[in-house]
């Protein structure tokens, strides 16, 4: 086994942590941390930054200590690959649409989308005429309107990519959005049926200003589905966060 | 296993594995803060002053005290050499073993981090590390293990780190006999910064892996995989052994399974991971002999599958 200086061996972990610690600090001010991680475990980002500056200013201090254990191999390089990893990361968020999951659930129907919610609409909710969907009540919104077919009738506005598949209908697309949970690995893609009006044109995987009115149909195992008649739409940039959370 | 390669995206990949980096580090970096902490201020001897005269209490304290002992199944293997040494009795050390990486705070809050509102798996984690440890036990208890414990867990507890950790220490002094508060602080985050490094490449290769697998596995063959509960146990069983996580993190990589694999394989991935794994395998050599750590092996693993097998039972619908 071959064993490394004393003076490289520290000089590798004080490396490896101010490289830890600048990609923390690099993500959290540039804000790009919610590509990875969902606004509410932020949190525990911070945590990690606190404490691996406390590691890499212990090991500062201590920098000359004539006691010391010697690490070998991959123990030296392994705190480095999550910063190569980084290097090599682009920020286009090219590849936010094409991430596709198989949720196993009775909700699921058109490919792998997750389409069924839970939650009932609060008051305010079901006292609107218009549903606006942002990206702080998507999810919200989304869980309301796949079990409370009550506010089918009222108008509803709408963003996200369009998915094109055959399976939901003629004339039919799904407008999406990918939800994160907790952190990017366990992202899923939930999304509403639109049937588009006379003359309109949809491209797969572009972005979407959707409005329309909300209505319900019934499925084969008995539940309501929602459909939205699409009466206006806006062909949009992806925005900066592509994200619900 | 049918991995079928689907497709390769460096994007995904990268934001994959970044993501469970960054979620998971905290908990390493705090698992090994308490370790150091644990290996300054918490002795064996301790633990052995309030064990039980009663081999089965015995067995079954051992099995909750991972509550005391909040290391990573990397850390585990060097005590229980040091518990052996001082003639704890081999069924208790084996529940030991198997509890402590499953049954304590850090990992209780990694896995309820990871699952958010899914409260049942950091709870059916938390019961099957406390049953299947406490069977393990009473199961070694009538096997003869005369012969299968080695020479070197007589070994100083020191020595079993050095060697068993890949570490080697320089210049090494006698420990003065009183230490002050100061210096134990400065032991502890000694031990605090060795963990984090020595852990850190297992969990960082892990996730390289587990993003990997993530990436190329082909949905169908998912689905596939979900659609026969005894393969999908007894794969991702496989798998948890193979990755070689750290039973404080790899809660953030089982969920990235949710949406593919059923609930008692995420349960199985979950729990045989953390007890015994590949490198822990090679760790456990310098304590017990090869013919009974296969027997330690064949132990978890069966029992992990009957208990993944029972936790259909308790939840049919899965965690959506």
């Amino acid at each position: 086994m071959r064993v490394i200086s004393l003076y490289t061996s520290r000089l590798l972990k004080v490396a490896a942590l101010a490289g830890l610690l600048g990609l923390h600090l690099y993500l959290l001010m540039s804000g790009q941390i919610v590509t990875f991680i969902a606004p509410s475990y932020v949190i525990i980002v911070k945590i990690s930054t606190v404490l691996l500056a406390v590691f890499m200013i212990y090991l500062l201090v201590t920098f000359n200590k004539k006691k010391e254990t010697i690490t070998t191999g991959l123990s030296q390089v392994a705190p480095f690959l999550p910063i190569f990893v980084a290097l090599f990361y682009i920020p286009t968020n090219s590849a936010v649409t094409t991430v596709a999951v198989m949720p196993q659930s009775d909700q699921v129907n058109i490919d792998g989308f997750f389409m069924g919610g839970s939650g009932g609409a609060t008051p305010e909710q079901t006292e609107n005429t218009t549903l606006d969907f942002t990206n702080e009540n998507f999810v919200s919104l989304y869980n309301m309107i796949y079990s409370d077919d009550t506010v089918g009738g009222k108008k509803i506005t709408i963003t996200g990519f369009a998915s094109l598949d055959q399976r939901v209908g003629k004339g039919r697309f799904i407008i999406a959005r990918m939800v994160m949970v907790c952190c990017a690995a366990d992202m899923i893609p939930i999304g509403v049926i639109c049937q588009a009006g006379e003359g309109m044109e949809f491209l797969d995987k572009n972005w979407y200003e959707v409005t329309g009115i909300l209505t319900y149909e019934d499925t084969s195992d008995g539940s309501r589905q929602p459909i939205i008649m699409v009466t206006g739409d806006k062909k949009i940039e992806q925005p900066e966060t592509p994200y619900v959370y | 296993m049918p991995f079928i390669i689907y497709r390769f995206d460096p994007w995904i990949f990268s934001v994959t594995a970044l993501s469970i980096f960054l979620e998971g580090v905290p908990f390493l970096l705090i698992g090994a803060l308490v370790s150091g902490l644990i290996e300054i201020f918490l002795t064996p001897e301790r633990v052995v002053r309030y064990l039980p005269s009663n081999i089965f209490a015995a067995i079954l304290l051992a099995s909750f005290s991972g509550l005391c002992f909040p290391l990573c199944e990397c850390g585990i293997v060097p005590i229980a050499g040091r518990l052996l040494r001082k003639k704890v009795p081999v069924p208790v050390v084996v529940a030991f073993l198997f509890s402590v990486p499953l049954v304590n705070i850090t990992v209780i809050a990694s896995t309820s981090v990871a699952f958010g509102r899914m409260f049942i798996v950091p709870l059916l984690r938390v019961a099957g590390g406390i049953i299947i440890a406490t069977l393990a036990g009473v199961i070694v208890h009538f096997i003869k293990t005369d012969g299968y414990i080695t020479g070197e867990s007589g070994s100083a507890y020191l020595k079993d780190r050095v060697v068993l950790s890949g570490w080697q220490i320089t210049d090494r002094e006698p420990a003065p006999e009183k230490p002050s508060f100061i210096n134990k602080l400065t032991q502890c985050m000694d031990h605090s910064v060795a963990d984090f490094f020595d852990t850190s490449k297992y969990f960082v290769i892990g996730i390289m892996i587990a993003s990997l697998v993530h990436t190329m596995l082909s949905p169908p063959a998912l689905m596939q995989f979900s659609n026969n509960l005894p393969g999908s146990i007894v794969s991702m069983s496989l798998l948890s052994y193979l990755l070689c996580l750290c039973s404080q993190t790899d809660a953030f990589i089982a969920k990235t399974f949710v949406m593919q694999i059923s609930t008692p394989a995420i349960i199985a991935f979950l729990l045989s991971g953390s007890m015994i794994d590949l490198k822990n395998t090679v760790l456990l050599t310098k304590i017990f002999k090869p013919k009974f750590i296969a027997i330690l092996l064949i132990i978890m693993f069966t029992l992990v599958f009957f208990y993944a097998l029972a936790v259909q039972k308790i939840v049919p619908g899965g965690l959506l």
